[in-house]
């Protein structure tokens, strides 16, 4: 193989094979699972506001080159990213598609029903990414090459608003997505496999995206609380049972016990993965915010449980405002 | 010529930085010196004034995926590591202010961030909230022949508000540190690095 044959290796690698096209609607989703408010998403804004060279494609460059006579040597070190045509053709109509899908997956809004709200997304990066570092050797008609390629790794991230009929904004905060193919496998997805490198890249990508939809319901549903269950007020008042929780070590899982109230018996022990954001630190009981994982109280509703609990049990605020410490039988 | 073209060579090879991966320049943390994980801060001397501060949003672009680490050690092999699951800016949240409230500071936490107006920490009338967003987060590894070194590095900007969510002002925070692997949780130490800034603040007047 003569050198010019070696030097095209990786770039054959990654641009001979067809690559997959993709489209952003094949995105795993992963979000919540609460009860339903009365309230709905009426209109979904999406405007692609990535920098124009995120939408090119990325490859390694060269750091040196030696050429002496039979001496070929050159060193390519870089970042491998595909244009990003190849993981959607039309981002926005994508991305459009994939949140109503989170949103409905959610159940947490009730279709026509209640509040309509807008949510207003402005994508601000969606890529598929990944570093790669080449060296090659030759001379005398020997030629050796070490390559190195770091986990393809996807990343989303978008500014969100959510408003309500009057136009007052609910939520306004940025939101990221991001897929690594060694702690996302949960996510799944139906994309086609992988035939090249450019594909798992922009697997990568689509993961991103579709991690970003589901975060973005996430992100929202503390702002949707403030809307009546549509199954009804949520039994804490007068509920037998209530519920504690804490974050487990081993990943986004939530362990939540559900205890008589009366008895202190504990009547269950659950494991979920974790649908909402973070509510305390690692290994905290803590009263339950979620009500069991069902739906978040409001800060009055979390309020009433606990001055009811403090009548039996040994329940503080300590170092958190709105959640409360739970340290057992009084 | 031969040997200018060899040294040439070598000094390209032996003394350039490491590129990061995914875009990120690893100089910084590249060329700080290891040190412990744990550090002091300085006892707090404020005005008394109640913060709560709500759990840090991760706006970064950083990824915290697996890494890939070559087979033989060197100074080029850099990857990014630290592969917890889920969200990783509560680690720095719950370390900063942990050390913080362990110094004395009248610091709580805010982990559920209601968008609607909190009332506040128990025993106080009037507080202040800081609502911190993680712009830029970094972790390297890096191997030298040796022992492996984790670092970190983050832009915090935050934002002050009156208890009725009114914007008082806003402040940024840069924060690294490169520590042993093994000596200690490199996000724990960079919330300790957080916590010392934060601290600053804190003592001159909490709105400042």
């Amino acid at each position: 193989m003569n050198n010019r044959g070696i030097i095209m290796l990786f770039v054959l690698t990654l641009g001979c094979v067809k690559p997959i096209q993709r489209s952003l609607t094949d995105a795993g989703l992963e979000t919540l699972n609460t009860m339903s408010r009365k309230a709905h998403v009426a209109n979904i804004d999406v405007v692609d506001k990535r920098p124009p060279d995120e939408l090119e494609s990325l490859s390694p460059e060269y750091a040196y080159v030696i050429f002496l006579l039979i001496w070929f040597q050159s060193y390519q070190e870089g970042h491998v990213r595909p244009e990003a045509e190849l993981y959607s053709k039309d981002v926005v109509k994508e991305m459009q598609t994939l949140l109503r899908r989170a949103i409905d997956k959610s159940r947490l809004f009730t279709p026509g029903e209640g509040e309509p709200l807008t949510l207003k997304v402005e994508l601000k990066h969606l890529y598929g990414i990944s570093h790669a570092a080449i060296a090659m050797i030759a001379t005398s008609g020997v030629a050796t090459s070490t390559t190195r390629t770091f986990a393809p790794y996807g990343f989303a991230s978008a500014h969100v608003e959510l408003l309500d009929s009057f136009g007052a904004k609910l939520v306004d905060r940025e939101v990221i997505g991001y897929f690594d193919p060694n702690i996302n496998h949960i996510l799944g997805g139906g994309t086609a496999q992988s035939v090249s490198f450019t594909d798992s890249l922009t697997h990568a990508a689509v993961q991103a995206a579709g991690h970003l939809a589901g975060n973005i319901v996430k992100a929202i549903e503390p702002a949707v609380s403030q809307y009546p269950v549509v199954a009804g007020s949520t039994p804490v008042e007068n509920s037998s049972t209530f519920f504690i929780a804490r974050h487990t070590e081993e990943g986004p899982f939530v362990e939540i016990a559900g205890i008589n109230y009366e008895t202190g018996e504990i009547i269950s022990v659950n494991v979920i993965p974790r649908w909402m954001e973070p509510f305390s630190g690692i290994n905290e009981w803590v009263v339950d915010p979620y009500f069991g994982g069902q739906v978040r109280l409001t800060p009055e509703e979390y309020d009433k449980l606990v001055k009811r609990l403090q009548k039996k049990y040994r329940v503080r605020y300590t170092t958190d405002i709105r959640v409360a410490h739970f340290f057992g039988v009084q | 010529m031969k040997k200018l073209i060899l040294v040439s060579l070598l000094l390209v090879m032996g003394c350039a930085t490491p590129i990061g991966m995914y875009g990120h320049n690893p100089e910084v943390l590249w060329l700080m010196k290891t040190e412990e994980p744990n550090i002091e801060i300085p006892r707090y001397s404020g005005d008394g004034t109640a913060v709560v501060i709500k759990r840090f949003e991760n706006a970064s672009l950083v990824p915290i995926g697996g890494h890939f680490i070559g087979e033989e050690p060197c100074s080029g092999c850099i990857a990014q590591s630290y592969a917890p699951y889920g969200d990783i800016s509560p680690a720095i949240y719950e370390a900063t202010v942990n050390i913080l409230r362990a110094n004395g500071y009248p610091v709580w936490k805010d982990y559920l961030c209601d968008p609607m107006a909190i009332a506040g920490p128990i025993g106080y009338k009037s507080f202040l909230v800081y609502h911190g967003v993680i712009r830029e987060l970094e972790i390297d590894t890096f191997q030298d022949k040796g022992p492996l070194d984790e670092a970190a590095r983050t832009v915090i900007d935050f934002e002050v508000l009156s208890s009725d969510s009114r914007k008082l002002s806003t402040f940024q925070i840069t924060a690294k540190v490169r520590i042993r692997r093994g000596s200690g949780d490199v996000l724990e130490a960079l919330g300790f690095r957080v916590a010392r800034e934060l601290a600053v603040k804190l003592n001159a007047g909490a709105t400042l």
